[in-house]
């Protein structure tokens, strides 16, 4: 352990680390783009479901408004094709939505390893990570951030599934939660100050102003080593802009942080 | 005889049981029983008060005095949604005011990183200190310790765990418990008020976060009656009534899972100030075979009215206007 030693030997290797050796290693260019998919009609569409609310608007327009670039598809333009790895050969244009930008966000239903899109399109209205998905750098793509507003997407006994992605961070659920239009937006304006990992656990735990604690929001981070994967959770800020660009090859460590308040639903 | 030994403590046993169980039990009204509905506002607060109110939290949080200057400051620039705002005399801890809730929250950010000090502090010890912790909150006139009852605390955690994608999990640790109160009134909690404390496995305090709604109310022989507007009703639709409607409700191939279901104040959140009846609220999510796989719905919370059975129930999660795209998607993009 470096990062998270409790001794001042290794708070100082930790910091010298952090500071020098591990910076050094890391591309410098930050790329602030995103792409969004979001599904709120699952009705009469072939992929029925409850309707939801809409989280991602107001998180477009604040990414917008601090110079991200990036597109935001919903319902019949938000397709399954866009999370499915093109070089598959099964219908995938990854390489041109959701794998082609820094901060990669689907919202909608889900499970284990699997988002459900709202219009069925080519047969399809649901996307499995494991055997269609290669978010990030291992399929030669660009994702370095993905966002699951989704039920059970990173439930811990499904972790595994999503080894073959190789990105920086997920942000997801180890439950169903109940999710209020504005905080997606509030998450990524909390990591102005507050890294990534806490922050999408501090903003998800509730509702805004409930107190039931009805969410289990997980940060599940990837790292060549064990700790540069805790130096990447502890370090990564989407609105500063710190780590905002590609995952350092290969991934051999992967490491997580969660509110643990159930995996209700999944 | 030893029969008769056996028979007798599984009697004690279970009298005992209820016995424990009864004061909840009795603090749920039935049909029959009188509810009262308040009148609910969030707070407006000066800088002033939120800044003393913060400046007690961060010194429980610390166990140290703290210059009232340096928190007001804080205070003063704080926003709603960052956590840029230091205490210059604790620059340990981030602070954050959201006015339209009324909530304070603080974080011990050195503590966010330790994950692997010696546990010094189990769940009970975890409670033990909540429960000093209210106290000292309680004499310094942020919380009264009476609107909180700590048998009805929900705890959960912050968990941490590691391993090589080769291989097995390298480690799990549970890292803070994260112990919630719901503000009790008249035996019956409130979703939007509350104190959650996050107590690290080191023994200290992570986290705080209090606030919520305020009651307009008084307080006579330890029950609580509307100041403002409010009124006093009769429960007429029984919990049976309630969840036959509810299960009747849920679309057809979809199969319901209640996280929780109780009797519950909540809050508009649309609103600044309203007067609130207790219902009795659902937090369910549903799985649908969608493309031959189990897919499992967002949470929906939904409440029912305990005085009308005709009420339409109040979707807590309800879709707002779908926003359309500026155009039309044609081809990959």
């Amino acid at each position: 352990m470096i990062r998270h030693s409790s001794s001042v030997g290794g708070f100082l290797i930790s910091t010298i680390f952090s500071l020098v050796i591990l910076p050094g290693a890391e591309p410098v260019m930050a790329q602030a783009t995103y792409w969004i998919d979001e599904s709120t009609d699952f009705t009469g569409n072939g992929c029925e479901n409850a309707d939801l609310n809409n989280v991602t608007s107001s998180l477009r327009n604040r990414l917008n408004s601090d110079g991200w670039t990036g597109t935001r598809w919903s319902n019949v333009n938000a397709w399954p094709e866009d999370y499915i790895e093109q070089t598959f050969g099964i219908g995938g244009i990854d390489h041109v939505a959701g794998d082609s930008q820094t901060l990669s966000v689907y919202a909608g239903h889900g499970n284990r390893a699997l988002i459900q899109f709202g219009f069925r399109r080519n047969g399809r209205c649901t996307v499995t990570f494991d055997t269609q998905s290669r978010f990030g750098t291992l399929g030669g793509d660009e994702a370095a951030y993905m966002m699951y507003v989704t039920s059970c997407t990173i439930n811990l006994d499904s972790l595994s599934r999503h080894f073959g992605q190789q990105v920086r961070q997920s942000f997801g659920y180890h439950n169903s939660p109940s999710v209020k239009d504005d905080q997606p937006r509030d998450f990524y304006e909390e990591t102005d100050g507050l890294r990534n990992s806490r922050a999408w656990l501090e903003e998800m735990e509730d509702r805004p102003g409930w107190f039931t604690g009805d969410n289990s929001p997980i940060t599940l981070t990837f790292g060549v080593s064990e700790n540069h994967c805790w130096w990447v959770h502890d370090t990564a800020r989407l609105r500063d802009r710190i780590l905002l660009f590609d995952a350092l090859e290969p991934h051999n460590w992967w490491c997580a942080s969660w509110f643990d308040n159930g995996a209700s639903g999944c | 005889m030893k029969r008769f030994d056996l028979e007798l403590q599984i009697f004690l046993i279970v009298a005992i049981a209820l016995f424990a169980a009864a004061p909840a039990l009795a603090q749920m009204p039935q049909v029959g029983d009188r509810i009262t509905s308040f009148e609910m506002a969030w707070v407006q607060r000066d800088v002033g008060e939120v800044a003393k109110r913060a400046q007690a939290v961060a010194e429980v949080m610390l166990g140290r005095k703290l210059t009232y200057e340096g928190i007001e400051k804080s205070v003063r620039e704080s926003a709603p949604t960052d956590w840029r705002t230091s205490v210059p005399d604790a620059l340990e801890l981030l602070i954050r005011y959201i006015p339209e809730r009324d909530e304070l929250r603080l974080i011990h950010t050195e503590l966010l990183s330790v994950i692997d000090a010696r546990q010094k502090i189990d769940e009970r010890g975890a409670i033990e200190l909540v429960k000093k912790a209210i106290e000292e909150l309680d004499r310094r006139g942020v919380v009264k310790a009476s609107h909180y009852d700590l048998e009805r605390a929900q705890i959960g955690y912050h968990r941490v765990s590691a391993g090589p994608l080769e291989g097995t999990k390298a480690y799990d640790r549970v890292t803070e418990y994260r112990i919630t109160l719901r503000r009790v009134l008249n035996g019956i909690e409130i979703a939007n008020a509350g104190i959650r404390f996050s107590v690290h496995a080191s023994g200290q305090l992570a986290a705080i976060r209090l606030g919520g709604v305020s009651v307009s109310s008084k307080t006579a022989q330890g029950m609580e009656s509307p100041m403002a507007q409010g009124s006093v009703q009769t429960r007429k639709v029984s919990s049976e009534a309630i969840e036959r409607r509810f299960y009747e409700s849920m679309p057809e191939n979809a199969v319901p899972e209640v996280a929780w279901s109780k009797v519950l104040y909540v809050m508009p959140e649309d609103r600044e100030k309203a007067v609130v009846e207790p219902l009795q609220v659902f937090s369910y999510s549903t799985t649908s075979k969608v493309d031959g796989q189990a897919v499992v719905s967002r949470r929906k919370v939904v409440g029912y009215s305990l005085t009308d059975a005709e009420a339409k129930p109040i979707d807590f999660t309800a879709p707002g206007e779908v926003e359309a795209d500026a155009k039309p998607r044609e081809s990959a993009s």
